[in-house]
């Protein structure tokens, strides 16, 4: 009987030894984890405020041309001869271009003309590349300026713009977004 | 000959042999595990420094754009860059609760032992902030606003476009 007792005890201390190894070792590996996720967060978050930054200089350039320099149309285009100049980051905006969209008659919109008696009714919309953001230069934004009379008298502005980390053609960016409006 | 005596001396032989067998693998696992663990709160830690670097670079951003709200709520009369000048083409430091900034040279975030804050009043801290702003065309228009954060061996930079809109 004894004999048999002392069977069943050999290999207990590895057993324990395993068992608490690991819980050590389960432990040890989830702390690792969140470490690394904590890392791998903070690393984003910066990107993220180099892709955030880029956008807010995107609606600043687009509020100084809109605001100080009535850059952006609410004329249908080609009555709209104004030369566009805009100049953000130190050149002047990439891609720059301006479309109408007339009212949906259907819903009862006002198509006659609009309060400012330069183009009927509707929304123009301006958009452009501001290129050259960020510490090196890698960044950008895109901004999308639409001026909409939508059949009151008053002139609704809404600036959206889309800022990114990286823009260019090979990496991978983050982007952040921002609308204003008034 | 075949006795119980001599087979639990073979018995307690082998425990001793097993329990250094244990005591090793133990050893090796909480190692291990005692490694990974404090390479994961190093990088915690450097996790949370990062974040609190951005947020310190953020209210930089923030306090230059207050400055320059500031001087167009005092009228048009009142230049935009007023308050900002002192640092165009130098390096400076930004009091985000008085919402300033002044030119300094090696630039040491302080924080104040009574409240918390970050700024430039109370004890130093390992972290840097430099405000470099650079003015972008000669037409009164665009500014540029750098700001570098620097700690341990690590940096930070934010880089804005700040304009005159305010009308």
């Amino acid at each position: 009987m004894s004999l048999t007792g002392a069977s069943n005890q050999r290999g207990i201390a590895i057993f324990y030894a395993v068992v608490v190894g690991g819980l050590v070792l389960v432990m040890s590996f989830a702390i690792t984890q969140i470490a690394f996720r904590e890392v791998r967060f903070s690393a984003l978050s910066s990107r993220s405020q180099h892709a955030f930054y880029a956008s807010n200089s995107g609606l600043e350039c687009a509020l100084y041309w809109d605001l100080k320099e009535a850059q952006f149309s609410t004329q249908v285009f080609p009555n709209d001869i104004n030369e566009k100049d805009i100049e953000c980051a130190g050149d002047k905006v990439a891609d720059f271009e301006q479309s109408y969209t007339p009212p949906d008659p259907n819903t009862g919109s006002n198509t006659g003309t609009s309060p400012d008696g330069t183009g009927p009714y509707g929304t123009y919309t301006s958009t452009f590349t501001v290129n050259g953001l960020g510490i090196d230069g890698d960044s950008c934004a895109d901004v999308e300026v639409l001026k909409n009379w939508g059949g009151s008298s008053e002139l609704k502005t809404t600036i959206l713009v889309n800022g990114r980390d990286n823009c260019s053609a090979s990496g991978r960016g983050i982007e952040r977004s921002i609308e204003v409006e008034y | 000959m075949h006795s119980p005596h001599t087979n639990t001396t073979h018995t307690g032989g082998f425990t001793l042999i097993e329990v250094m067998v244990a005591m090793f693998l133990l050893a090796l696992v909480v190692a291990a595990g005692a490694t990974a663990a404090s390479s994961g709160l190093r990088a915690t830690f450097a996790a949370s420094d990062r974040v609190t670097a951005f947020y310190m670079a953020q209210e930089a951003v923030e306090v230059v754009k207050n400055i320059r709200d500031t001087n167009a709520k005092k009228g048009s009369s009142w230049h935009w860059l007023n308050g900002i000048d002192p640092c165009i083409g130098t390096t400076c430091e930004a009091d985000g609760i008085a919402g300033t900034l002044s030119t300094c040279s090696n630039c040491t975030v302080l924080r104040d032992g009574a409240n918390g804050f970050f700024g430039d009043t109370g004890d130093g801290t390992r972290f840097t902030r430099v405000v470099e702003i650079e003015e972008i065309g000669s037409e009164d228009r665009e500014i540029r606003v750098d700001v570098t954060m620097t700690w341990d061996d690590n940096k930070l930079i934010i880089s804005e476009h700040v304009f005159n809109w305010r009308i």
